[in-house]
């Protein structure tokens, strides 16, 4: 195989023209068992919008100050990247990820603001690497610099395929360094659910941090690739379709994708670790402090839409003075609000980040309450919200059905709600459909459960930052109250 | 335009109806819609053909040596005549109706509620009413005797249509008598849901007078129609399979929007027509039948759920992980609760409305058993969804498996199990249509809209429950009355 190019120059403000030229770059992605031409096949057009839309924003007078960020040395790059550094920094990351997720409805959640956090995050820990791995603090800000300033997309693939666990470990064909060459390592294998590969810029591939006490040194193995690199072949999934019409903003779908690499090489330049179990370790901390905050901003956006979807609903069916219909909207902005308490006081008291770059994250505990509460809850509000529409949900006049004379008539006279139009109805409970109960939104909700390995893993992580010693405290001190010396045995 | 009456007692059939019966019964006329455009016949629908195949398949089990037993029967005047039409008196019928339940929901795994034997439970709580409906409406006796003798011996399918669509401008839109003669009635107005109304036998349409003040005579209306009535049409929500590759399609059953436009009922299809006591005793007597066979398609839904679960860490060899191990315990131990407190409640009959003789589950271990398999559901799928995880939205099309460059990359990496690829990937997409299709969903929400939601179902059990006993101790300790004066009853709601 041909060596993987090494970083190549960018445009200074990149365009949506851009993005899509870049995309004629030779890179192997297969549908339906064929290989495709990304910038042209219908199953992209969403994601691809959605892209050269916030592309445009970045270079918009009013989307500039936020999405962006000029050094003292004039150069301009994705604010996403940045490390912040105290508290006003963290609420502009959030406020980037809040307006990505308003743009794309909270269903996208794998943009600019996740990979410049993981970014940020490697940046802070490069000096701890290099320590541990000379080399790979020179990986990490080339690919933070051209990253960063060419408003480069790039997305983590670290998911492994399904393997059975009575497979040797030389059956599983997990992703391992084949051979090493002079100038880099050849790798092989597949990683799993890498969403948006097929139109990433680059693609940064890691081993997953809790796996590799039990994997040998050629399988922890972590670098940056092109997807046109030579020997990388994309699959993915089929479309989630949704009749959606041209322009229409709920199409939208990141496609996700199966990566295979079949000898792949990658230069040293490109190389984060081949081998050194401790940096992929402490790569893999860095990361997951950083993917939090972008997820939670988006799920605020989502429970901040079905509050306003719940109010409107209720307003078109004319069920607004109902009781339990008043709970629905009521409950959906108690949620809203308190998530949005808990990660306003998250970002206004940072913390140091892991690593030694000086940068700040949230406060670990109230964005992982923040985190787990939001999750907790989005299911049971879209539910009711759900239950709210109906049958509204179910049964909806399509437009053809409006359009139709005969039909059409008959839904102007029975279906206008408290509103009189049946046309605004049908769009309101068309959007409700598409938010609550398409297939985007059901993958998006998996995603989100799957992403953060769902109310056990989370427990798990909360009851690690939970600590319970002041309690234990006071439940001590009551007990020599009331009984004196001899229960110094039993409160120890 | 009228309605037909009931056409002559046909001779007696020497086998039940077949597949082809049901589907020369399609191109009758009926007014179907779909999409803005008429159809010739449901038959001539991708959408709707397949659900038209499947029914007929089940037609087929009334026949077959297998399942004859169970499906059939003799009814009073000892013709043949569906099981499920026989009114339940004992514990051990309302078992027999609940297996046929069980077996119908093994048939379409769970995805469709309104078949026979839902039908059937609504004409069965309408003839034991017969004559508590009869005491305001005499005629009402005559057309119920009607139908049930004809759904039974002639396996019709029944499609109900009780829900009202949304008021406008405040005003209700529902059904309405708009002329009276000496042949019948004139009724105009809308239902706005019917499932399974485009490829019925008949339509049971009834006034929804639930928690409203007595409604004006000429909007207290229940009528039962062929679905190729001329004036009435049926608009059908567009279908919700994802195209020729979805396992579920053949059991999307298509709700329809019901439309009455100066239709001439004959009376002897007229259950009530301006007698709000009718239409009362009649409403009661459905909804409270309702959630028999619903419940006892839960059940094996929670079954096949849990041995979705099973599979798909079978495949992903995930079972020997501990936390994985406790939710496939999980999902086991819902099925078994759910599936017990429906057996109780079937082996402790009550009496049904109405004095015909009929018996009901027990209403309250049936109420706690619906309860709390609404309750669990979505954490089911969640659990589903985290134990299928990146399998659900990744994996080979058919198309891939296919291709051979394709198909021997996803052979070489997507290791795991002996199962070969395609059976493991067809296992997978059906995996993900029941846990996150379009189709799944609105199953959901049907059966969670169907009883009201869960609030509905609770406020309906905090009637059922009676504290007294724990109140009466606590009383005679402290030696002075405890209970509350009655509070006044909630305000209804139409759920």
């Amino acid at each position: 195989m041909e060596t993987a190019r090494v970083y190549e120059a960018v445009e200074a403000l990149r365009t949506g023209a851009g993005f899509r030229r870049a995309l004629a770059d030779g890179r192997s992605v297969w549908v339906d068992g064929k290989a495709v031409d990304v910038a042209s096949h219908p199953l992209f057009a969403p994601a691809l919008g959605v892209v050269e839309r916030l592309l445009a924003r970045h270079a918009s007078a009013e989307g500039r100050e936020l999405l962006t960020a000029t050094s003292p040395d004039g150069v301009t790059r994705g604010r996403w990247a940045v490390p912040p550094r105290n508290a006003q920094d963290l609420r502009r990351a959030g406020q980037v990820s809040t307006l990505f997720a308003e743009e794309t409805h909270g269903l996208m959640g794998r943009l600019w603001d996740t990979s410049g956090g993981c970014l940020a995050g490697l940046l802070n820990v490069a000096k701890d690497a290099e320590a541990l791995r000379p080399g790979t603090r020179a990986v990490i800000e080339r690919a933070w610099e051209e990253i960063s300033r060419g408003l480069l997309l790039c997305n983590v693939a670290f998911v492994d395929p399904p393997h059975g666990r009575g497979l040797p470990a030389h059956q599983k064909n997990t992703l391992r360094v084949v051979e090493r060459r002079a100038d880099g390592v050849v790798v092989r294998g597949a990683k799993a659910l890498c969403t948006g590969a097929a139109y990433s810029d680059e693609l940064l591939v890691l081993r997953v941090g809790y796996e590799l006490p039990n994997l040998d040194d050629s399988a922890a193995v972590g670098f940056f690739v092109k997807p046109a690199t030579p020997g990388l072949k994309i699959l993915c999934r089929p479309g989630l379709g949704g009749a959606h019409r041209a322009g229409d903003p709920l199409a939208v779908d990141e496609v996700d994708t199966w990566l295979v690499f079949e000898d792949v090489f990658i230069p040293h330049g490109r190389l984060l670790y081949a081998g050194e179990k401790d940096v992929a370790a402490l790569v893999w901390k860095a990361m997951m402090t950083w993917d939090k905050h972008g997820f939670v901003r988006r799920l605020l956006t989502r429970l901040e839409l079905l509050f306003g979807l719940s109010f409107l609903m209720s307003k078109a069916l004319g069920v607004g003075h109902y009781p339990s219909a008043q709970k629905v909207f009521r409950d959906a902005g108690r949620h809203a609000a308190l998530v949005a308490r808990l990660v306003a006081f998250a970002e206004a008291s940072p913390q140091p980040a892991v690593g030694s770059g000086g940068a700040v994250r949230p406060e670990p505990l109230s964005l992982q309450l923040a985190l787990q509460y939001a999750l907790e809850h989005l299911p049971e509000v879209a539910r009711a919200v759900e239950l709210l529409g109906g049958q509204g949900l179910v049964l909806n006049p399509s437009e053809a059905d409006l359009d139709s004379e005969e039909v059409g008539r008959h839904y102007d006279e029975y279906f206008g709600g408290d509103t009189g139009d049946p046309s605004h109805r049908a769009a309101l409970m068309s959007v409700a459909a598409e938010l609550l109960g398409s297939r985007s939104a059901q993958r998006q909700r998996l995603l989100d459960y799957y992403g953060t390995g769902g109310d056990q893993v989370l427990t798990l992580q909360l009851s690690e930052m939970l600590d319970a010693g002041r309690g234990v405290r006071l439940v001590r001190r009551l007990l020599e109250q009331r009984e004196g010396d001899g229960t110094r045995e039993l409160s120890s | 335009m009228t309605a037909l009456a009931w056409k002559r007692v046909e001779p007696l059939r020497a086998h039940p109806r077949t597949a082809e019966d049901f589907r020369r019964a399609q191109r009758d006329g009926r007014r179907v819609w779909l999409g803005g455009s008429r159809l010739a016949s449901p038959l001539d629908s991708p959408v709707l053909a397949p659900v038209v195949d499947t029914l007929g398949a089940l037609l087929a089990l009334h026949a077959s040596r297998e399942h004859a037993d169970l499906l059939m029967d003799r009814d009073d005047a000892g013709q043949p005549c569906a099981a499920w039409s026989r009114v339940p008196r004992t514990a051990e019928e309302l078992q027999r109706q609940g297996r046929i339940s069980t077996l119908f929901a093994h048939e379409t795994l769970g995805m469709m509620g309104r078949l026979w034997d839902a039908s059937g439970s609504f004409v069965n709580a309408l003839h034991n009413v017969r004559t508590d409906a009869a005491k305001y409406r005499p005629e009402a006796a005559a057309v119920l005797e009607e139908l049930h003798t004809r759904c039974g011996r002639e396996l019709l399918l029944v499609a109900l249509a009780a829900i009202e669509p949304p008021p406008v401008d405040g005003l209700p839109q529902g059904l309405r008598i708009v002329d009276r003669g000496p042949d019948g009635i004139v009724v105009s107005g809308t239902k706005a849901i019917s499932t399974g109304a485009p490829y019925c036998d008949e339509l049971l349409l009834l006034k929804n007078v639930f928690g409203r003040d007595a409604l004006p005579p000429e909007e207290t209306v229940g009528v039962v129609l062929k679905p190729s009535t001329p004036g009435l049409s049926l608009f059908c929500r567009e279908g919700l399979a994802r195209g020729p590759r979805s396992e579920l399609g053949r059991y999307d059953e298509v709700d329809a929007l019901v439309v009455l436009d100066r239709v001439v009922v004959p009376w002897e299809r007229v259950l009530y027509a301006g007698e709000p006591d009718a239409a009362r005793v009649l409403l009661e007597a459905v909804v409270a039948c309702d959630k028999h066979a619903m419940a006892r398609r839960l059940v094996a839904k929670l079954e096949l759920l849990w041995g979705l679960g099973e599979a798909m860490t079978h495949l992903t060899g995930s079972r020997a992980v501990p936390a994985v191990a406790e939710l496939l315990a999980g999902l086991g131990k819902h099925h078994a609760l759910m599936s017990t407190l429906v057996e109780a409640a079937e082996s402790r009959p009550e009496p049904a409305p109405g004095d015909g003789g009929g018996v009901l589950p027990e209403r309250k271990t049936l109420h706690l058993a619906l309860s709390y398999a609404l309750e669990h559901y979505p954490s089911i799928l969640d659990t589903l969804r985290l134990l299928g995880g990146q399998s659900l939205v990744v994996r080979p099309s058919p198309e891939d498996l296919a291709a051979p460059e394709v198909a021997a990359l996803y052979a070489r990496h997507l290791k795991g199990s002996t199962l070969e690829l395609v059976p493991r990937a067809r296992l997978w997409a059906l995996a993900d249509e029941l846990t996150g299709s379009e189709l799944a969903g609105r199953q959901r929400l049907m059966d969670s809209y169907a009883v009201g939601g869960r609030h509905i179902l609770e406020r309906e059990l905090a009637h059922m429950l009676d504290p007294s006993a724990g109140v009466a101790r606590l009383e005679a300790r402290v030696g002075a009355p405890l209970r509350p004066p009655a509070p006044a009853e909630p305000p209804e709601e139409n759920p």
